[in-house]
């Protein structure tokens, strides 16, 4: 049902219904998104913006290459990941000097109070930062894009075992760097 | 026995995200679950991730609305189709330099003799303006041969020629 929805809108869209490429998109927005930022990383936020203007435009334009074949969360899936990919790759330079001054700003200046929800968010974004790749993005798929395993599987095209075996160890992941004496400090200073 | 405590509580720790998004078996569930009421550090730890779990649901609300991110798409057409295969071809390099060479030889073989005369070198220029008459000629055969016909063929070609440049410039700007 849910294909067949998205092949209307597809074919509406391709008549230049502007309202239908939104509807469209609207659908699989959380997916497109979840997967920028998890390629983009902490580090990267303000990138994502503009990355995820491109996806949206790519998929404006090609969307007469899109066959049907695939469903269209994963063709928009790999449109994302593409554009997040190339925006790192070609700003791996500068990557390497912002992940010094974060790691730097890790050790030196650790926040007085985090007192907030808000707060606790940011120390998760940021030890997100820290995770493998593919962990981050079967996560933010599983968390942020609100998808099942077997959802998460078909779009990274990997079994769902090992899609699970993702999300778990890389929460696993999360708690042990949460649980670094800088990270504690701060936790410390929370319950102050 | 405190080292076999301290390797059953990383074991099971291991287990605890599965164990809390309900991946387990319910044999392995009810053994991690057993082990957790008898273990205050395992008890913390499922804390811990329960903490960890509620912060990632919380970040769905990070989501910006699609709305935002949307191209003009007054501006922005699908491309597709033999139309946009025909758009891409005018406005490619290639595309504008073609208009521009059929605009040269248009104009040279209509004012051939002005320009043999106005250039010093009359054999280089007699010869360039023989060419493109002879490029203007065929043009025009092509076209049927009378006035109106060789006026819509500059017509057609000045269109050409606005529509190439200002949406390549346009390609340019935008990329």
């Amino acid at each position: 049902m849910s294909n067949d929805q998205d092949r209307e809108l597809v074919a509406r869209a391709l008549r230049g219904d502007g309202r239908a490429f939104r509807d469209l998109v609207g659908r699989h927005h959380s997916v497109a998104y979840a997967v920028v930022r998890a390629i983009l990383g902490h580090q990267r936020l303000d990138d994502v913006d503009d990355v995820m203007q491109h996806v949206y435009l790519k998929a404006h334009q090609g969307l007469a290459n899109f066959r049907g074949e695939a469903k269209f969360s994963t063709w928009l899936y790999q449109i994302a990941r593409r554009e997040a990919l190339d925006v790192v790759s070609r700003k791996r330079a500068d990557a390497v000097s912002i992940d010094e001054i974060e790691i730097a700003s890790r050790a030196e200046d650790a926040p007085d109070v985090a007192t907030d929800t808000r707060d606790t968010q940011q120390h998760v974004e940021r030890a997100m930062a820290e995770l493998d790749e593919s962990y981050r993005t079967a996560i933010e798929l599983r968390y942020m894009a609100e998808k099942s395993y077997e959802e998460i599987a078909e779009l990274m095209r990997l079994p769902v075992g090992t899609v699970k075996t993702y999300v778990h160890r890389g929460k696993l992941e999360l708690k042990r760097i949460l649980s670094r004496p800088a990270w504690r400090e701060r936790k410390g200073a929370m319950g102050a | 026995m405190n080292q076999f405590k301290e390797m059953d509580c990383e074991r099971i720790e291991a287990t605890l995200p599965a164990f809390l998004g309900r991946d387990l078996g319910a044999e392995e569930a009810a053994a991690v679950a057993a082990h957790i009421d008898s273990c205050d550090r395992c008890r913390e730890s499922l804390a811990a991730f329960a903490m960890l779990e509620h912060t990632l649901v919380a970040r769905r609300s990070e989501v910006p609305p699609v709305d935002g991110f949307l191209p003009n798409l007054k501006t922005a057409r699908v491309r597709s189709g033999f139309g946009a295969r025909c758009f891409r071809a005018v406005t490619s390099i290639p595309g504008v330099a073609i208009v521009l060479v059929m605009w040269a030889v248009l104009l040279i073989g209509r004012f051939n003799d002005r320009i043999a005369l106005a250039i010093a070198d009359h054999t280089l220029a007699e010869r360039a303006a023989a060419f493109a008459k002879r490029g203007l000629d065929a043009m025009v055969g092509v076209a049927g041969g009378d006035v109106w016909t060789l006026t819509a063929v500059y017509g057609a070609l000045a269109i050409g020629l606005i529509v190439s440049a200002g949406a390549l410039t346009m390609r340019l700007v935008r990329d």
